[in-house]
């Protein structure tokens, strides 16, 4: 599955809505009492509440495995956790007055801790069912990457060996455990374009494409980056965990008080119910 | 379970939940419900009318209850405890708001949003839909000098109650003589037919002798009154809309309903009654389109003023496609063209026995194709045999001359019924057929019984000048068996 296909499909659903948000403000004047603004708000909690709840009941109750990988519900979390407040910020019309003001702030900040959540997730290598790859096994992995590696140079010439050793053999970045995992996407850029470089120019002297070659080094340093940094980031995202958590339990409750309040003032379309 | 604890049954996330709960209660214990507030409410006054203390809504800014009752909203009654006069409207169904339908009415909130911020003024027009009351203020925010409209301009009575002449006093200014003679023909009552959106609701146009029924029903207002246009002066009659179309070949005049209703174009009907070409005796299923594949006008046939039709048209019309046929045509036929041709190609109208040869008995029944092949009439055989082949239970003593025995009612029972030579002839009672009939029947001989000699016959005959070809063929002389004749 495309790792970034949930947050395109949100990109898209929130276009969409706010498309017809702009639409509507144009003609009308957008109200969360009103039917559709009070509608958005119920319905966009609905969606956050399916985020915290069908997502943490995947990953813990082993029984639900017939649902599906957990890589799938760690996508639909993350639909519903981006559409969701989407929807609750249109309801709020762009007012951020008293208690309402305030779950929509603890919104935004759970959103954007979310997005931090999924940075430090990626950062730990995971198998295809969802499963936390070992140490073991990524060593595992990063010695049959080697062996590729060194039986495609052997049949290659010096100049592409010689690339290979300097490759093994060059100057890592000393950072700490937190910087190398929250700045891991700005290494693997520098050192995805400096090794591209590289094989660009080795192209032109040996006259036939070495992609094999760069693809094995990308993996061979991306698996040393995540052997050296998994620890970091286990650590780091149970650290998130600690101030997510309390975070996205403080908006529910914040939502909840949000919701008797509407009741108790009869306000949106509570009215049609009695 | 395994991993991490879920949130909903983390301590801590739990506790943290709790927390914020508490503490906005503890806020809500203090501050009141001005926490819950969706914004600040109107800081306007209303000519510094203080009701019950307060000149705004904004002095009471925390004390939610003085206008939303827990659990049921915002009341009316809560809004006329400090809104009295409204009270009074609504009680003695007089002034605006009691003119206001009893569901409308109770949601002061509807006309009058707050919490809009200090600035908004709940009484402003602009957030009030007037339609609400069934009249819309579409067409009326501006006065014809591009002003504002007041509500006093149409209100202005002092209970705020709507006077219809307000209507006719501000438009007569843009035109008299038009409001005169409006207001003559319709009433002065201008609410029954315009409800401020154009739409002049509950108008019945019939009152205009034009009553809108049929497919008029659904035509808009648009369709036939163009603006800067009397109204009155727009034409009622059908052609001022409708074309007439090529089909009718300008026979038919202006007079549309002579033939068609306002339900559709389709069925037309002439004289009250749907017309079906076929019901004159001619069907137009051979008449659609001219000889240079024109459409096929009804003035192409009707070409009178009074929509009469000559068969003239029919010998003008084919006769310039194909002369040669034509001509001898109706010099044998006449030109009575539809005594045989129905339109359809089939002659059903074609009297037969015009010809020499009547068609009765099983041949009124034979298709015209069994004996005309390839549309070929002249020169038909009129024979028997040309259709009819021996049978072989004839064993070919009958010859052709089938009527002798049949008859075009059935092959069956046949009967000698055309026996020329009298049968009576002689004085033998012992004749029969083979006596005169030897070998086939188309052969005889008179020699069975009359025992001449062929010397004596040919000397008599020879005395009487008698050509001695025709001495075998005894009837051609003596058809009666007679001596003479």
């Amino acid at each position: 599955m495309n790792e970034s296909l949930e947050l395109k499909l949100s990109a898209l659903v929130a276009s969409i809505m706010g498309g017809a948000y702009i639409a509507y403000a144009i003609y009308m004047r957008p109200d969360g009492g009103s039917d559709l603004g009070h509608a958005l708000g119920i319905i966009g909690t609905l969606l956050m509440l399916m985020t915290e709840f069908f997502y943490s009941a995947r990953k813990r109750i082993s029984w639900l495995g017939w649902a599906g990988p957990l890589r799938w519900w760690l996508s639909v979390h993350i639909f519903t956790g981006l559409v969701g407040p989407f929807m609750v910020l249109l309801h709020s019309a762009f007012r951020f007055n008293g208690e309402a003001g305030w779950t929509m702030l603890l919104t935004a900040l759970v959103v954007g801790s979310g997005f931090l959540g999924r940075y430090l997730y990626t950062a730990i290598p995971h198998s295809l069912a969802g499963a936390e790859a070992t140490a073991d096994e990524l060593m595992i992995n990063a010695d049959k990457i080697q062996s590729s590696l060194s039986s495609v140079a052997a049949k290659r010439s010096a100049a592409v060996q010689v690339l290979i050793e300097a490759d093994a053999k060059r100057k890592r970045r000393q950072r700490g455990d937190l910087l190398l995992v929250l700045l891991r996407s700005w290494d693997e850029w520098l050192y995805t374009r400096n090794l591209h470089n590289q094989i660009r120019d080795l192209e032109k002297t040996e006259k036939r494409r070495l992609s094999d070659i760069e693809s094995l080094l990308t993996r061979r340093r991306n698996l040393e980056r995540q052997i050296r940094s998994m620890e970091a980031a286990r650590r780091m995202l149970s650290l998130w965990h600690i101030a997510h958590v309390p975070m996205g339990m403080a908006l529910f409750g914040s939502a909840a008080i949000h919701v008797v309040a509407t009741i108790y003032f009869k306000a949106g379309l509570w009215r049609l119910l009695w | 379970m395994v991993g991490r604890q879920h949130p909903f049954t983390s301590p801590l996330g739990c506790g943290t939940a709790i927390l914020a709960v508490a503490v906005i209660g503890i806020i809500t214990f203090f501050f009141g419900g001005t926490l819950y507030s969706p914004g600040p409410l109107s800081a306007v006054q209303d000519r510094g009318t203080s009701l019950k203390g307060f000149k705004s809504h904004a002095e009471f800014e925390n004390q939610c209850e003085l206008c939303h009752t827990p659990f049921k909203g915002i009341e009316a009654a809560r809004c006329e405890s400090c809104h009295a006069n409204i009270a009074q409207q609504r009680s003695a169904a007089g002034g605006f708001h009691g003119k206001l339908k009893v569901n409308e009415v109770s949601r002061c909130a509807a006309c009058h949003p707050d919490h809009r911020g200090a600035a908004f003024n709940p009484l402003d027009i602009t957030n009030f839909d007037h339609a609400r009351v069934g009249f819309s203020l579409a067409k009326h925010l501006r006065n014809y000098d591009n002003t504002l409209i007041e509500c006093k301009s149409c209100h202005n009575t002092q209970n705020f109650s709507f006077v219809s002449t307000s209507c006719a006093d501000c438009h007569a200014k843009k035109d008299k003589v038009f409001m005169v003679d409006h207001a003559a023909a319709f009433g002065a009552k201008c609410l029954t037919c315009h409800d401020g959106a154009d739409k002049m609701r509950g108008f019945d146009h019939a009152k205009v002798k034009f009553a809108l029924d049929g497919k008029h029903k659904t035509v808009t207002c648009a369709q036939c009154h163009k603006a800067d246009v009397d109204p009155k002066s727009v034409a009622t009659q059908c052609q001022a809309c409708h074309v007439e179309p090529k089909a009718h070949g300008g026979m038919f005049g202006t007079d549309c309903a002579a033939c068609h209703t306002t339900a559709g174009w389709t069925p037309a009907k002439m004289d009250g009654k749907s017309f079906d070409h076929a019901k004159t005796g001619f069907v137009l299923t051979s008449h659609q389109k001219n000889f240079d594949g024109s459409a096929f006008t009804c003035k192409n046939c009707h070409t009178g003023s009074d929509f009469k039709f000559t068969q003239q048209t029919c010998v003008d019309c084919h006769g310039k496609q194909n002369a040669s046929f034509m001509t001898p045509h109706i010099q044998k036929y006449g030109s009575d063209c539809q005594s045989c041709h129905d339109g359809s190609g089939t002659m059903k109208n074609f009297d037969h026995s015009k010809t020499t040869f009547v068609l009765d008995g099983k041949h009124a029944t034979t298709e015209c194709v069994k004996c005309h092949v390839n549309n070929k009439f002249k020169g038909t055989p009129k024979t028997c045999v040309s259709c009819h082949a021996d049978p072989k239970v004839h064993a070919g003593l009958f010859g052709t001359q089938c009527d002798s025995c049949h008859t075009t009612k059935a092959w069956t029972p046949a009967q000698l019924k055309n026996h020329r030579f009298p049968l009576n002839h002689g004085t033998r009672v012992d004749s029969t057929c083979k006596t005169c009939h030897t070998t086939t029947y188309t052969q005889y001989t008179c020699y069975g019984c009359h025992e001449h000699t062929q010397a004596n016959i040919e000397r008599k005959h020879r005395e009487e000048r008698v050509n001695m070809a025709d001495l075998p063929n005894c009837v051609k002389c003596h058809p009666t068996g007679k001596e003479k004749g």
